[in-house]
């Protein structure tokens, strides 16, 4: 595969992620912002296609713009009572703003002075079915335990939930 | 022109820094969270990027 990728779809879906990124923080309304969060998964689903990654943008879709999102709402529109209660102050703090910048210069200047021991791109991609065939017999494992640790949380929030005559 | 592995970190560093400034300042928790999944995102689109420029030294 070559080394590197076109610049023209890299700067469109980086300039749409970065700016739902600061619209989501920066506006009032939580369902706004939930919609927001979709436009910024999106992009990084387009992101990670432009990556040959085709697997990973699949799931991101269907995770993250479906599940999560989709998620993040009912929460806000049930917890919601009334339709001006998703206004929000908009929380703006100095410090924070100060915490958030310093760890942007340290990690600008780590990806800066950052040397890879291996810099050749990979041969090819891996596709579905290879990646499907290696997770089904040498990472069996775990996907087993990943599988155990998702029905035990799937478990412990029924019983979370499960009311006062538990 | 084209871009490679550096962009993609500095573009991961960017959006993990919108999700820290978002999930150090709001009081709504929905709105914490939101901004932890930006940040997740953000470590995803990291670890992509450098598994399709890099090859592990076997």
């Amino acid at each position: 595969m070559p080394d590197s990728v076109a610049v023209v779809p890299f700067v469109i879906l980086a300039a749409l992620a970065v700016g739902g990124g600061a619209m989501m923080v920066l506006t009032r309304n939580v369902v706004h912002a939930a919609f927001w969060l979709l436009e910024v998964m999106m992009a990084v689903s387009g992101l990670f296609m432009l990556l040959s990654a085709g697997f990973l943008a699949l799931i991101q879709m269907m995770v993250y713009a479906g599940a999560v999102s989709v998620l993040v709402l009912f929460t806000v529109m049930l917890t919601l009572r009334r339709r001006e209660d998703a206004e929000r102050s908009l929380d703006l703090s100095w410090s924070a703003g100060l915490i958030a910048l310093g760890v942007f210069v340290a990690v600008g200047a780590a990806v800066v002075s950052f040397v890879p021991a291996v810099v050749t791109a990979p041969a090819l991609t891996p596709g579905v079915a290879e990646f499907g065939r290696t997770l089904f017999t040498e990472r069996a494992l775990p996907f087993e335990i990943a599988s155990v640790v998702l029905l035990i949380a799937l478990v412990g929030a029924v019983w979370w939930a499960g009311g006062d005559d538990r | 022109m084209t871009v490679g592995p550096t962009a993609f970190m500095a573009l991961a560093g960017v959006l993990f820094c919108i999700g820290l400034f978002g999930a150090l300042t709001k009081k709504s928790a929905v709105m914490v969270l939101m901004s932890l999944e930006l940040m997740t995102n953000a470590v995803n689109l990291n670890l992509v990027a450098i598994s399709r420029f890099m090859t592990p030294a076997s």
